[in-house]
């Protein structure tokens, strides 16, 4: 999707799973600036980085670095510990 | 007791006992003639563990040579088979954290037939552990987890052998996990997680990793190499049981989980892939993701 002057250029599928839907909808579509990153985009959403574990970028593992790209999907887990 | 003397004309000493292969098939004819002597296998097994000085579990596999199965395993047969029902007879697992999960995974390999268990837990029963831990009740508070899941095998099966070690997963000597075929992480920390997970890769073996907090739990193989733990956990500390707490359903239902995932691992059903079951009770949602 080319740039509309508004700094939305591409969207992004959110999924958040168990805890972490507190911050959204379990199933969402975003539309963020060319160039966001994982981390940015848990910024926007307000999800503090420590509640997260996996992170998927079309159902793979990703770091907070990594730029998003348009149609993407990305899949947040928290962590899970107890026994 | 005195011995019964024996219907049939016993292989005199002289018999060459001295390979293992021999051994196995003299055993094997020596249980046959038992069954068809008493009409009842787990007579047989009884007679044949006091004659021969063998295992229960030993005498149970041999049984599945011939195809005959003691009454207590009738029902894992049409899933399990002869041959699976005997692996798990000749399996030695390890449960590390006898709590809310591992209390349903030793019940439940134990039920299974699994040969040998050895329970791995520091901890006595409190009064916090009774809403869930299948193991904690009013007559076991302040009793050590490890004595009471002995006790409660010794009266579920009598054929498995379950070994306590009562002491924290860290302080293991290496010899423990001699002929320890799979590792079940029941554990409630992060830092210990990922020490087990190095233990895995030290001696080769995997691990079925369990973890739950609140609605929500997750279960993974982890193949030894594969770091699953260090790529789930990253460098955290906690997890979101710390606010949810761990309610009885969610234990029961992830120790269930793990435990087919692990008799899978024993009886060589389980492709090597690194992923992990998230499971979500509250949204009834399940994700199976690659990592």
């Amino acid at each position: 999707m080319a740039g509309n002057g508004y700094g939305v250029d591409m969207k992004v599928e959110i999924r958040l799973f168990a805890s972490l839907r507190k911050y959204g909808l379990p199933q969402e579509e975003m539309e963020l600036a060319e160039g966001t990153t994982v981390g940015n985009l848990l910024e926007k959403i307000g999800i503090p980085p420590s509640e997260v574990a996996i992170t998927l970028v079309n159902g793979r593992h990703a770091q907070e670095e990594l730029p998003l790209n348009d149609g993407e999907t990305l899949a947040l887990f928290p962590p899970i510990a107890g026994g | 007791m005195m011995e019964k003397p024996w219907p049939f004309s016993r292989p005199s000493q002289e018999d060459d006992l001295s390979t293992v292969a021999d051994r196995d098939e003299y055993l094997t004819q020596f249980l046959k003639r038992l069954i068809e002597d008493t009409g009842e296998v787990e007579k047989a097994i009884e007679s044949l563990v006091a004659a021969q000085g063998i295992p229960k579990r030993i005498a149970e596999s041999i049984a599945c040579d011939l195809g005959i199965l003691p009454k207590r395993y009738k029902l894992n047969a049409g899933t399990l088979g002869f041959e699976g029902q005997k692996r798990l007879l000749c399996s030695q697992v390890m449960i590390v954290g006898l709590g809310g999960l591992g209390g349903h995974v030793v019940e439940q390999l134990v039920r299974c037939g699994t040969g040998i268990v050895i329970g791995v837990d520091a901890d006595r029963f409190d009064e916090t552990n009774l809403n869930r831990q299948l193991y904690a009740d009013l007559n076991s508070i302040g009793r050590r987890k490890t004595e009471v899941a002995e006790d409660r095998v010794a009266t579920i099966n009598d054929a498995v052998e379950f070994r306590s070690l009562a002491c924290k997963v860290e302080d293991l000597e290496d010899k423990a996990y001699e002929g320890v075929d799979l590792i079940f992480d029941c554990l409630d920390s992060i830092p210990s997680r990922l020490y087990l997970q190095h233990v895995g890769e030290r001696f080769a073996v995997p691990l079925i990793h369990g973890a739950i907090g609140g609605w929500y739990g997750q279960v993974a193989v982890v193949w030894p190499g594969s770091q699953l733990l260090s790529n789930i956990y990253g460098g955290g500390q906690q997890g979101i049981e710390k606010d949810l707490g761990n309610p009885p359903f969610t234990p029961a239902f992830v120790a269930t989980l793990m435990v087919t995932e692990g008799i899978k691992v024993l009886l060589g059903l389980k492709q090597k892939e690194n992923g992990l079951f998230f499971v979500d009770l509250l949204n009834n949602q399940w994700e199976y993701v690659t990592l």
